[in-house]
């Protein structure tokens, strides 16, 4: 491949890198300002979103001696980062504002972020993912403590970044074992090996395992999700937002290109790869179990997010373990991602939208009778949590539906069972809610809240793509489904 | 083309009365009941009009070909999975949306009257034509999944309808608890399609009819596909949340707990009649549930006080009819009674909404009577519908009803038990709606005094859908079954059928005396104590049967399934959820040591695991 054509191809990265340094640059230059740092930032979203689309690879394309690759889907991916990054760009001004977040800090690494799950999502080396990882880790980190003078914000970026951290030096430590097994950190390389030998099997083994580890960690798979909720009610609402979709978006095709890291269709490798999904297994159904059960109990409404996620990324390990079987039913777990991507962005944007206190995050009763404050606001949250339920017309039930469907295409189909029977439990916590807020008369001291046009308009969209979705569901699918063969 | 229409309007109708609702909201401006109600009408009438007019050209189709079509779009298509938005009309289909459009359109007339000092009627109509664009897409789906689609919609704005009057907290508990109910049964539909795709390939309802199931797969659809419809359909065990729904507008419990939604099991049943029809063992559970319902919420419904309540067992006990209908094979039979029975039934329900507006909410029946002079077109109604439930000729019931019984005799699947627990349903339904009738508008008047004077007849509005009504619950039956499913099921012998038919008149009109000569003179608030006092004697052979006997049982059946199964098995799973809730919460320290120390035991445990699993293979 020529070199004009490979720039082509990392030009969405180096958009975002200039804008990066631009918007970085104007907080040294005026402290004070606010709209250009949005400006810039958005704008450099809006780039980096049409470099995707006009650069969209055909097939995958090898990058840096096969360091990184491009891909459809990662393409793809990045263009929906940007979709979500200007969402939440539009959306939580008025929430910085009111929080007396830095605007430039608050963009600068909220594209450092967005850069970093891209690179993530594309590295085909070990080291590459790992500097990705941290390039993508770190700006977390320091966002969720970004409410300076509040303890629990300080507290979840002190939580997050030593469980981070650690997790982190878990999966230098898996690299370094298979790096020991098999002589080398590239994932081709690695794949040519296992082609040929099973020796240092039990080495791989461990090192493989140690790697799956560090990114369950990340997408906050039952039993390594114990700081989600408490990162999730401590941090800023807006960064919330984003951290539960741009890093689970990136953990999940990490596991995914993980999982494939060896030849599984060599017969040497099946009894291997068989405990390997027992492994998946047994973490989906922990996840999916212990998500929707706590789910129901919880009264803050980010901790309720919080479990919901960890019982989200359940269904889409499921979606991993059945693409384990039949490579082609991976497809499932990118629809899912498209979809809680962006009913996930919504909801983020409303609560933080709609938070009266000063001090916390947003209590379920706070929406006591939103209904005759807000009726349009009411059904932007019906829509969401309707969607997070499952129910039909909205994204949320055909992404749980083909989780379903391919699960029993794999021949899992005890576990599609105990998945539905989640759903079900699960869908009791997002109707309380609405009942909440449309069943009861509103409490007359509650404050009143104002919202921008554009944090407004940010929370309607991503409504009309969670409901236009569901309703028409083809569109996406067969853009995704023709990916999902490529990949 | 024209079938998409049917759906169109009450979807268009939806969406001007939600827009003229938050407009409404935000202004701070109250819309007129006349308006929204026009509209909500306007658009039911229009899908009626469509649905008359595609029955018609059905109807000049021979009877092979009796299908239209009409793809919207291209819904799904991924792989094996091919779904398209497909509206599909045949005659089974089409009976449906003529009941749903029409019943629906007239419901909708009585509700402008009925919620005409209600505070939103544009959010009550729009939920109203909400839920029949749900329903139409239930019975027009062409594919299960949008079959299910409808069947989530519905439960959702039944939902909606029964907490309408959210003010009261009873009331959105009732909402809660019908749409929990219903989940449960919406859990055995999502796995019974699973299951369908699984063992052929398509979700496709005709292909599916077509192509059937192998035997070993029939047992499980069948009974998924059926505890699907026990949810929907209030029957046994989980048919508690119907008295419950009962707390939302009476028009409300006409349209969705008599006429429609609760008659969508039946519809389900007999959709895949031809795939779990093969399956002997799921006739018979369908038919044995069927047969218990139908008497045992007959009795339940001997023993209610809240006329609403009365009418909600009773639609229990019909519906049960229809299951046992559809058990023992006469599919045709149970959609004939699904019919006949939207007629009758919203007429009642319609009746007693407005027997209630007439004494400004009062529900108990004992302290009603006397009301034939004062309400006089209510009352004429109320007794026409009276005449059809009881299965009094000619009335639509009668035929129904009558080829029910007859069926669970003679049919192959049927039996003596299934026969004598339909008669005597039969029995108890005349005695419990003459005690009703007799309560209501005959005997002296226990009125309280201060409502007594202010009593007057419903205006038009509302007084003519109750005149259509009972004329179709009248006329209703006389055209014979409307569709005919599966085999034709001959007529052994004509004698077995008049006796059947003459039995079960005598039967009915048995139960009816007594219940009059019961309560006919009833003229205190006092229910079964005064009663007891009466000491004719052949009284007490009844009164020993019906008075103290019935009440024990029937509450004590009750308690049982609202006490013993329902509650605890909410209670349970609560405390369980509650449980592992508060385990999991003590893992959940706070402490970022504890999470590390967490993770670091689970990373140990993976990795021994890991190691004992290559020490296995041996090649470590």
């Amino acid at each position: 491949m020529d070199s004009f054509e490979s720039l082509s191809l990392v030009s969405p990265w180096l958009v975002l890198a200039g804008g990066i340094l631009a918007t970085m640059m104007i907080s040294v230059v005026r402290v004070s300002t606010k709209r250009p740092a949005q400006v810039f930032a958005i704008l450099t979203l809006f780039l980096t979103l049409l470099c995707c689309l006009k650069n969209m690879p055909e097939g995958t394309q090898v990058l840096f001696n096969g360091a990184m690759e491009v891909s459809p889907l990662t393409t793809l991916a990045l263009a929906l980062l940007s979709v979500l990054g200007i969402l939440f760009g539009f959306g939580s001004s008025r929430y910085l504002t009111k929080e007396k977040i830095h605007f430039s800090d608050y963009y600068h690494l909220l594209l450092i972020l967005i850069l970093g799950a891209s690179i993530l999502m594309c590295a085909k080396d070990l080291v590459v993912m790992f500097i990705a990882l941290e390039v993508m880790s770190l700006p977390a980190y320091t966002l969720a403590g970004f409410r300076r003078n509040d303890a629990r914000s300080n507290e979840a970026a002190i939580k997050y970044y030593i469980t981070g951290g650690t997790l982190g030096a878990v999966f230098l430590l898996g690299a370094s074992f298979v790096f020991g097994a098999t002589g080398s950190t590239h994932l081709a390389d690695i794949f040519l090996w296992s082609q040929g030998t099973t020796a240092n099997f039990g080495l791989f083994y461990v090192g493989h395992v140690l790697l799956l580890i560090a990114f369950l960690f990340k997408v906050a798979a039952v039993p390594f999700h114990f700081w989600k909720p408490d990162v999730y009610e401590g941090a800023p609402t807006a960064v919330t937002g984003v951290m539960a979709t741009v890093v689970t978006m990136a953990g999940f095709v990490v596991l995914a290109r993980l999982l494939g890291m060896i030849d599984s269709a060599r017969i040497e490798w099946v009894p291997y790869f068989e405990s390997l999904k027992q492994l998946i297994r047994l973490v989906a159904v922990l996840s999916l179990v212990v998500g929707s059960a706590v789910v129901v109990t919880q009264k803050n409404l980010k901790r309720m997010l919080a479990y919901s996620s960890i019982s989200h990324s359940g269904y889409l390990l499921l979606g991993l373990l059945a693409a384990m079987t039949k490579p082609e039913l991976i497809y499932s777990v990118w629809i899912y991602l498209f979809g809680y991507s962006l009913m996930t962005c919504g909801l983020f944007l409303l609560i933080s939208q709609s938070e009266p206190r000063e001090d916390a995050g947003t209590e379920l009763v706070d929406l006591t009778g939103l209904f005759k404050r807000s009726p349009f606001r009411t059904l932007l949250w019906t829509i969401f949590l309707l969607s997070m339920a499952g129910m039909p017309l909205t994204i949320g039930f055909f992404t749980k539906y083909f989780v379903f469907l391919s699960s029993l295409d794999a021949g899992e189909g005890i576990f599609a069972v105990v998945a539905a029977v989640c759903a079900v439990v699960g869908a009791y916590a997002y109707l309380r809610p609405i009942a909440l807020m449309v069943m009861r008369d509103a409490d007359p001291t509650a404050a009143s809240f104002k919202t921008s046009f554009t944090g407004q308009l940010a929370v309607v969209i991503s409504a009309l793509g969670v409901v236009g979705w569901g309703i028409m569901p083809n569109l996406v699918i067969q853009i995704l489904k023709g990916i999902a063969l490529q990949h | 083309m024209i079938l998409s229409l049917l759906i169109l309007f009450p979807a268009v109708g939806f969406l001007i009365n939600g827009l003229l609702h938050l407009m409404a909201v935000n202004s701070k401006r109250k819309i007129s009941a006349n308006v929204s109600g026009f509209i909500a009408t306007a658009a039911m009438v229009a899908s009626f009009g469509v649905a008359l007019y595609q029955f018609l050209l059905l109807r000049n189709i021979p009877a092979e070909g009796r299908i239209f079509e009409q793809t919207l779009f291209n819904w799904i298509s991924l792989g094996k999975l091919q779904l398209d938005f497909t509206l599909r009309l045949d005659s089974l289909s089409a009976v449906f949306c003529l009941v749903i459009t029409g019943v629906g359109s007239l419901i909708h007339l009585y509700s402008i009257g009925y919620m005409h000092d209600d505070e939103t009627p544009a959010k009550y109509f729009s939920y109203l034509n909400l839920f029949c664009f749900m329903m139409l897409n239930l019975v027009l789906g062409a594919t299960l999944p949008h079959v299910f689609l409808g069947w989530e919609g519905v439960g959702l704005a039944s939902y909606l309808l029964i907490g309408y009057w959210y003010r009261d907290l009873e009331k959105v508990a009732a909402g809660q608890k019908a749409f929990i109910m219903n989940r449960i049964g919406d859990l055995a539909f999502l796995l019974a399609m699973f299951l369908a795709f699984r063992a052929t390939g398509t979700l496709d309802l005709l292909q599916l009819q077509k192509i059937g199931l192998e035997p070993a797969l029939v047992l499980p659809f069948g009974l998924l596909i059926f505890f699907a419809c026990t949810g929907k359909s209030a029957q046994i065990p989980l048919f508690t949340w119907l008295p419950d729904a009962m707390a939302g507008p009476t028009p409300v419990s006409a349209l969705i707990h008599a006429a429609t939604m609760v008659t969508s099991g039946i519809y389900l049943l007999t959709r895949l009649s031809s795939v779990i029809s093969s399956s002997e063992t799921v006739l018979m559970v369908i038919a044995m549930t069927g047969a218990v319902t139908v008497f045992l919420s007959a009795l339940m419904a001997c023993a209610q006080t809240d006329i609403k309540k009365v009418l909600a067992y009773s639609t229990i006990s019909q519906l049960g009819f229809m299951f046992l209908g559809c058990g023992v094979g006469a599919f045709d039979a149970g959609v004939f009674h699904v019919m006949t029975h939207a007629f009758f039934k919203a007429l009642l329900f319609l009746g007693a909404g407005s027997v209630i507006h007439a004494l400004h909410g009062e529900q108990d029946i004992f302290k009603m009577g006397g009301l034939m002079k004062k309400l006089p077109i209510t009352s004429w109604t109320f007794i026409m519908g009276w005449a059809a439930i009881l299965g009094l000729p000619p009335f639509s019931g009668f035929f129904s009803k009558d080829e029910i019984i007859y069926q669970s005799l003679t049919s192959p699947h049927g039996s003596v038990s299934f026969f004598i627990l339909a008669v005597a349903a039969a029995f108890l339904t005349a005695f419990y709606m003459t005690r009703l009738l007799v309560l209501v508008f005959f005997g002296p008047s226990r009125v309280d005094a201060k409502v007594a004077a202010k009593i007057h007849e419903s205006p038009m509005l509302m007084a003519a859908p109750l005149i259509v009504l009972s004329i179709l619950a009248l006329v209703g039956g006389w055209l014979g079954a409307p569709v005919h499913v599966g085999a034709e099921t001959t007529t052994e012998s004509h004698a077995i059928e008049y006796a059947v038919m003459g039995g079960s008149v005598v039967m009915a009109l048995i139960g009816a005396f007594i219940a009059h000569k019961k309560y006919g003179q009833t003229s205190k608030a006092e229910k079964v104590n005064s009663f007891l006092l009466n000491g004719m004697k052949w009284d007490s052979f009844y009164l020993c049967t019906f008075g103290t006997g019935t009440q024990k049982i029937a509450t004590g059946i009750n308690t049982f399934f609202e006490e013993m199964i329902v509650q605890r098995l909410i209670r349970w799973s609560a405390v369980a959820v509650d449980l592992s809730g508060n385990i999991l919460k003590i893992a959940q320290s706070g402490s970022a040591q504890g999470y590390l120390a967490m993770m670091a035991i689970a990373i140990f445990a993976i990795l021994a695991w890991v190691i004992y699993g290559v020490g296995q293979y041996g090649k470590l």
